[in-house]
């Protein structure tokens, strides 16, 4: 049995911290974490083709079926933004997941991983100003949110043919996030008031703030179906062509609370008795959150298909596409503080992988080493309230991935390290270059075979 | 092995523990919540008019003012028991306690002794102790022919020399000590403990003496003088006598306050705490303004202004806005009102101090967040000046039918709404 305790340990801590924090968290449902394990990061890949190990590809179901053993793998992952002001770091747990192969004709998985993730605070680079009753008013505002959306996974494998094998992912959504609308007030500090007294209140100490807070509690349940087929040939080179989509099972539900916004009287973040309206000791308490339910407002859907030609028995070529949709029209998008909706993600990779050999000679024959480029584009759009138009905005990725995987033991155990490095341009936001580093575990045991007696 | 597994579990807490969470700057002009005002300038102020309630009051009044208010009698109650020392009534009927001397003792309002005045005390010998009562008794129902008193004495003001430069307020004291029974026989079924001072001439202007509500130290007062006579020993004649003072402050008393007729001024909303006008101020389109509102706003400010006449307004008085609980009866509302009919919410807005600039500024935010909960209803405000405001004064407020728009009163709202 390899759940010993040291693993229990180590997954306590992992699951214990998972940091985000950047404005793309704040677009959509937060920024979604499109490669789950090390292996498909050092290929820059969607995880469609195999590059885990030969013809096993641990995010495509369909290539479990060609597992020599079943496995358990964890994957730990961190991402640093940097732009010219500011430069933030994100980490952890990547993915968890149980393969189990059924004597090289079924496979099925389970496996738990974020599906996208919120952490922001934001705040307005710029200040609205307004002249009334011969005051002028200063208004900033600032956003923050937290939480995320997790995903539970269920797939199953079987082998049509000798070439041709199936899959089906069954991705159970659930979450919840928090959002927060800070919005300061200060009057008359920029020296147009008359009672300006000429100390201009530039951190906002002065300011009076009221902050609305929010709340989104997620479920919803996704289907996703593989299949893979290694019949073609090109020369003799054997081709593997992947296909797979993405759709809606159950609809997508989010209860929304929506809480009464509060003067922050003592300027502690915090609803307290000392804010305005009080919320408790008067009859002033203000009436208890709305709850709505909103479905529709988030409707993924992706279809890919990936190419794998192998070279030799050790080297592939693979290069792979992928379009992501979110298929929801919403004029007002409760996912979004900053109402901006992630409508269209588009992926290529080219990627190069010289596989371990089977039986290895020397220790170097024992590692397999991945590379690969890719390019990135997302599409968002933002709905301009009391309007029917939007505006559209968009950023891509060029970037660069290498990886290795290192073989042992009698299972063929492996610890995995990805590594892609980003150029973002960003439209609006400035340019960023992302790092994104990933390590993964995986331990192999024997199951469904009978020991022999001692 | 356990060692190792522990040094990795620590390495990868301290390696995620050192995540930065700073904040970013980025475009965030679109409201996600946004501010917005409302003016209204559909306002109207009422007049109505109670006997004046001056039972609160820390002082007393006698004479007649220079505007006409008449104070012709004060009464009080004193309590039956002493504030300084263990004594009551009842237990000074003890036949070891002998009674020296009794007075009764007002606290003039000044340190300036005023001369030549003499005042009268009289006692209800024959009615018990409700004849007056803070809260509702006033010129209308206590008419001071159809109250049997009986005179008791008479006093002066009198000043102590002081011993150095502290303040010495002059003091008005009368002899009560024939009357003392009928304060101490608790079988009397009319046990009295009710006073009335009147001045023996007509004051040509007021004066104020301390009342109850102004503190111990200077409330009207019972003071009596005793001897108690103890034999040490049963069988010698050796005695002890200790002679002691217990004082017996008033817990209620009032002013009777006659007011001058004085007619309102139209388009002026007129207050004042002896003549007891009130005001009332309906904001008839306020639920249409209010209505439109996004249903999560929260009011941020929401000032109700009235322009008032700087010559006719008295500086520094304090104003009492309160919402009305129900609706108002205006049909209701003519003449000099025996009780109030107006009911409020209390403790809702606070109380105003009025400055000497022409403009009474009202802070009535709480009101209209609660009747945007939906908690109360939009009856009105009703406007009264507080106790601590001279009673003889009067405070006028241009109300909505003032021929200059610009006196008209307005209320501005600020609010946010996600």
């Amino acid at each position: 049995m390899f759940l010993r305790k040291k693993y229990y340990q180590l997954l306590i801590i992992l699951f214990s911290f998972i940091y985000a924090q950047d404005v793309y968290s704040a677009y959509g449902v937060g920024e979604m974490l499109l490669s789950h394990n090390a292996s498909v990061i050092g290929t820059g890949s969607i995880g469609l083709m195999p590059n885990f190990q030969r013809n096993v590809s641990l995010s495509n179901p369909s290539t479990w079926i060609n597992m020599p053993f079943a496995y358990v793998s964890i994957n730990y992952g961190g991402v640093q933004i940097e732009d010219k002001l500011n430069n933030n770091i994100l980490s952890g747990l990547n993915q968890f997941q149980f393969i189990l192969p059924i004597k090289g004709r079924y496979a099925i998985g389970i496996g738990f991983q974020p599906y996208s993730s919120q952490l922001y605070s934001l705040k307005s680079n710029n200040t609205e100003i307004k002249y009334i009753q011969q005051d002028t008013l200063n208004f900033n505002r600032m956003i923050n949110g937290g939480g995320g959306i997790s995903d539970f996974s269920f797939s199953l494998s079987a082998r049509f043919t000798n070439t041709e094998k199936g899959a089906l992912k069954f991705n159970y959504l659930f979450g919840s996030s928090r959002n927060q609308i800070a919005y300061s007030l200060n009057e008359g500090n920029n020296g147009l008031d008359d009672n300006f007294n000429g100390v201009i209140d530039e951190d906002g100490e002065n300011s009076v703030n009221y902050i609305y807070n929010q709340r989104n509690i997620y479920d919803g349940t996704l289907i996703n179906g593989y299949l893979s087929s290694n019949r073609l040939y090109i020369g003799k080179r054997s081709l593997t062509i992947s296909m797979s989509f993405n759709s809606i099972l159950n609809p997508f539900r989010i209860n929304n609370y929506s809480f009464y916004p509060f003067e922050d009287i003592n300027n502690n973040g915090y609803y307290d008795i000392n804010d305005y309206p009080q919320p408790a000791g008067n009859d002033s308490i203000p009436p208890s959150a709305l709850k709505s339910e909103f479905k529709n407002q988030f409707i993924p859907s992706q279809y890919a298909i990936g190419f794998n030609l192998e070279l030799t028995e050790m080297l592939n070529l693979q290069a792979e596409l992928s379009d992501w949709s979110d298929l929801a029209n919403n004029e007002n998008n409760m996912l979004s503080n900053m109402n901006y909706q992630l409508t269209d993600y588009r992926h290529i990779n080219i990627s190069a992988i010289r596989f371990a050999r089977a039986l290895p000679r020397y220790w170097y024959e024992s590692v397999h080493f991945r590379s690969g480029i890719f390019f990135r584009e997302y599409n968002l759009k933002k709905h301009i309230l009391n309007d029917n138009n939007f505006v559209k905005y968009d950023y891509n990725d060029i970037g660069l991935s290498i990886g290795l995987g290192v073989k042992f033991g009698f299972t063929k155990n492996q610890l995995d390290f990805g590594l892609n490095l980003i150029s973002r341009s960003d439209s609006i936001n400035n340019d960023k270059f992302i790092t994104n580093f990933n390590i993964g575990l995986t331990i192999g045991d024997i199951w469904f075979v009978k020991r022999r007696s001692k | 092995m356990q060692n190792i597994h522990l040094s990795v579990c620590l390495f990868l807490l301290i390696a995620i523990s050192g995540c930065l969470e700073n904040t970013v700057s980025a475009d965030l002009n679109d409201p996600g919540m946004m501010h917005d005002t409302l003016s209204i300038s559909s306002i109207m102020g009422f007049n109505y008019q109670t006997p004046p309630q001056l039972g609160n009051s820390t002082l007393l009044y006698l004479g007649t003012d220079s505007s006409g208010f008449q104070n012709p009698f004060v009464l009080f109650i004193v309590q039956s028991s002493s504030i300084n020392t263990s004594e009551t009534f009842d237990s000074l009927i003890d036949s070891t306690i002998e009674i020296d001397s009794a007075k009764f003792i007002l606290t003039l309002n000044n340190d300036t002794i005023e001369t030549g005045m003499i005042f009268d005390l009289y006692y209800f010998p024959n009615s018990g102790d409700s004849i007056f009562s803070e809260s509702n008794s006033n010129y209308l129902n206590l008419i001071e022919s159809e109250l049997s008193t009986e005179y008791v004495s008479s006093g002066r003001l009198f000043q102590r020399l002081p011993d150095s430069t502290e303040n010495i307020y002059p003091t008005l004291s009368f002899n009560v000590l024939n009357i003392i029974q009928s304060f101490i026989d608790s079988s009397n079924i009319n046990q009295n403990r009710t006073l009335l001072v009147k001045p023996k001439f007509d004051l040509s202007h007021t004066l104020s003496f301390k009342s109850s509500e102004s503190g111990f130290a200077f409330a009207p007062q019972l003071h009596i003088f005793t001897h108690d006579t103890t034999y040490i020993d049963s069988t010698s004649d050796s005695v002890s006598v200790d002679t002691l003072s217990h004082e017996f402050i008033s817990t209620d008393d009032l002013s009777i306050i006659i007011p001058p007729t004085v007619s309102s001024v139209p388009g002026q909303l007129t207050l004042g705490r002896g003549l007891s006008y009130k005001g009332l101020i309906e904001i008839s389109d306020l639920d249409s303004f209010l209505l439109p509102l996004p249903e999560q706003s929260i009011i941020t400010k929401a000032e109700l202004s009235f322009h008032y006449p700087i010559d006719t307004t008295q500086p520094n008085f304090y104003l009492q806005v309160q919402p009305v609980s129900d609706t108002i009866h205006y049909e209701q509302l003519q003449g000099v009102l025996l009780e109030d009919p107006i009911e409020v919410i209390s403790n809702i807005l606070p109380v105003v101090n009025i400055s000497n600039n022409g403009k009474v500024v009202l802070n009535i935010r709480e009101y209209l967040q609660l009747i945007h909960f939906g908690y109360v209803s939009n009856y009105g405000l009703k406007l009264e000046v507080i106790n601590t405001s001279n009673p003889f004064n009067l405070y006028s407020l241009y109300s909505h039918s003032s021929l200059i728009d610009s006196l008209n009163p307005e209320l501005f709202i600020h609010y946010v709404s996600p």
